[in-house]
């Protein structure tokens, strides 16, 4: 079979910025980004940023949050061509790589002033969430950057726009949490491997599913599904987050796939991406104390997530406030090892 | 080079991209299609091991590698009785278009599959499901497969391998950036039918007639409710502005077709003038309204990229586009099709 008609342009490129060597398409092998296996028997994959990626970081917190501001600027400008590029570079929208000046940079028209801004000096990513507007029509927006050598180097994007299913809130008066940005006391701040291990637990309880909760909560811990917090529908069985863990009430969640490639311990704070693989192969479940809830659909689905977490020193999740779009089931991810 | 590297070389002697200089004889038309219902009855009943599959066989649902038994396999409760069936014996594949059920909702479906030494070696499927997005969706109880495809052409009327697949890339080119350019050639009786519905067809109920120049843009709603055109940017059917294939085009009605991408032509049936073609429509969305060659207005029924995956088959008769069904839904702007490979 041949393809007769026009090549993606990610795929003849090395880099998903014009001009750029040839080469092949991809994200380069990370050798500190590790994919373990949650536990025995399940299909959950995970990836623990614990170790610093570069022994003398070139970019530090005020040059991530610099770059990504610019990144975000350019976008609205709609002019790629004046970032920092590294030689190669990754893009990828919604889990599809593709070149710059294509999707959302013809699209968009606007981005949101009260933006979440995640840095992580030590791997040189940082994160930037928020609101972004598609011809005046607002939409959830996350946005990962990975810097090299004062260069960027990848870019990864989820968007949920106002599209099927809920929830979607008010993406236009959004803002995220303010704790997300606040700094903590030195005594306060968790350690880089007890956040991820808080981010770890979080979904291997939800996938696992049981009434088993393996990650710790804060009792005022809160979770935000696109700017809608999750406390209606099925949510309105358990209120919280130890709660709903506890209830049963991710039951359709077949698999998950995640990664938590930013974590800043000044501010506690994790943005982990990754995916929910909805099955349904089952119409109706029940919760722990056997009350029924409805399928979120009755065809196979995944979630592209794109989230914050808010974590204790002891290890707490506080806050989990996620952006995610519904994708094909089980598309892949551009970016997994 | 030596002698015995010189002496393995016939073994490699096939035409480009061909297993063999001998196309395949062991499996006709009848028998493709056969495999394809083989297929289908193993899907109905829960059973992927009931598969015809070869060991190294590879399945997709909507452009994502999956394993035969996930996807749909885990939630299909039904597959339509008819069917639109086609063949091609010469590259061994077939292709089934017609609807499942999953859990009792439809959902529009048509899958393509590639059998080697009778063993079913490829599994490509689209399944169009009720999202909330605007696509066609027909009343599936209602859905026929137009008869002209199992139809055989008098010999003047057939067309070489080459010619059909130029004819359907010809549709694609007229797609793609329609702005009233036409290169593809229609049959005057050119008829289209998309996820199970008529969108050259005047809508039952529906006012009729070309937006006015200048008249502020009107959307192509039929004003009933309607589902949008496949592939152009308003909120109802594109018949309700422009009947027939070629009209609409010309009107320029799917501007927002930034590209048609990854075409492939796995399926070419000479005797009955059909061609099969998988491919991508890319929406980009850089504008968010447009102007018809009438001097319309239209407006995007979606403000964000958008791609849409599509099986599509053709009936060509005497060089001319006579009729197309096609299958398609939306996934993510740009995303590829494991099947065209990496250039």
């Amino acid at each position: 079979m041949s393809v007769i008609g026009l090549a993606p342009p990610s795929l003849t490129h090395a880099s998903a910025v014009i001009p750029a060597k040839a080469g092949t398409q991809g994200p380069k092998r990370h050798p500190l980004w590790l994919w373990v296996p949650a536990f025995a028997g399940m299909t959950m994959v995970g990836v623990l940023a614990t170790t610093p990626a570069k022994a003398a970081p070139a970019c530090d917190r005020a040059c991530l949050t610099d770059i990504a501001t610019r990144y975000m600027d350019a976008l609205v400008s709609q002019d790629w061509r004046k970032l920092p590029w590294a030689k190669s570079v990754h893009y990828s929208e919604n889990s599809v790589p593709m070149m710059f000046g294509d999707a959302i940079w013809g699209s968009v028209s606007g981005h949101g002033k009260d933006a979440t801004i995640v840095a992580d000096p030590s791997s040189g990513n940082v994160a930037w969430l928020g609101r972004v507007d598609e011809h005046g029509q607002p939409a959830f927006y996350a946005m990962r950057i990975k810097v090299v050598d004062g260069r960027i180097a990848e870019v990864e994007t989820v968007i949920r726009r106002k599209e099927g299913r809920p929830p979607f809130g008010d993406a236009a008066n959004f803002a995220h949490d303010k704790g997300f940005q606040e700094a903590l006391p030195a005594k306060a701040r968790p350690t880089r491997g007890v956040i991820a291990a808080a981010v770890q637990n979080y979904y291997k309880s939800v996938e696992r599913n049981n009434g088993t909760v393996f990650a710790k909560f804060d009792p005022a811990c809160a979770r935000v599904e696109n700017g809608v917090l999750a406390d209606t529908g099925r949510y309105a069985m358990a209120q919280g987050c130890a709660a709903q863990l506890k209830a049963g009430l991710f039951a359709d969640v077949g698999g998950v796939r995640f990664r938590v490639p930013v974590i800043d311990a000044e501010r506690g704070v994790a943005v982990a991406f990754g995916y929910f693989d909805y099955p349904q192969r089952e119409t109706s479940f029940k919760s722990s104390d056997g009350r029924s809830f409805e399928a979120e659909t009755k065809y196979p689905f995944s979630l592209n997530f794109a989230t914050l977490f808010k974590v204790t020193r002891g290890g707490a999740i506080q806050r989990v406030d996620q952006i995610a779009p519904e994708l094909n089931y089980r598309i892949p991810s551009p970016w997994k090892e | 080079m030596g002698l015995a590297a010189l002496s393995a070389l016939p073994a490699a002697a096939q035409a480009p991209g061909e297993r063999s200089a001998v196309y395949p004889l062991d499996c006709d038309r009848g028998c493709l299609i056969g495999f394809a219902r083989s297929y289908m009855a193993a899907l109905k009943a829960h059973r992927p091991s009931e598969v015809p599959a070869a060991k190294s066989v590879m399945f997709t649902e909507n452009n994502v590698p999956l394993a035969i038994g996930d996807g749909l396999w885990g939630t299909v409760s039904d597959v339509s009785a008819d069917a639109l069936e086609v063949a091609d014996a010469e590259t061994g594949n077939a292709a089934w278009f017609g609807y499942v059920r999953e859990h009792g909702e439809p959902a529009i479906y048509a899958m393509r599959i590639k059998v080697v030494d009778r063993k079913i070696t490829e599994v490509e499927t689209v399944v169009h499901r009720k999202t909330g997005l605007p696509a066609p969706f027909g009343e599936v109880t209602r859905m026929e497969h137009d008869h002209a495809f199992q139809e055989m052409l008098p010999a003047e009327q057939r067309r070489p391998r080459a010619r059909l697949v130029a004819v359907a890339q010809s549709y694609f080119n007229t797609v793609e950036y329609n702005d009233g350019t036409v290169f593809a050639p229609f049959d005057e009786e050119c008829a289209r039918l998309e996820n199970g519905i008529s969108t050259t067809a005047v809508p039952k109920g529906a006012p009729t007639g070309a937006p006015a120049p200048g008249s502020g843009g009107p959307p192509p709603a039929a004003g009933s409710g309607g589902p949008p055109p496949a592939s152009g940017g308003g909120g109802g059917n594109a018949s309700a502005i422009a009947q027939g294939c070629e009209a609409q085009f010309k009107l320029g009605l799917y501007r927002i077709n930034k590209r048609v991408r990854e075409r492939l032509f796995p399926i070419v049936d000479e005797e009955r003038g059909v061609v099969v073609a998988s491919g991508f429509f890319d929406h980009a969305n850089y504008f968010d309204s447009y102007k018809l060659t009438n001097g319309a207005t239209m407006r995007t029924a979606m403000k964000w990229p958008n791609s849409i995956s599509l099986l599509e088959a053709f009936r060509i008769r005497d060089g001319k586009i006579h009729r197309i069904e096609a299958v398609f839904t939306y996934v993510p702007y740009f995303m590829h099709n494991p099947w065209a490979g990496a250039k």
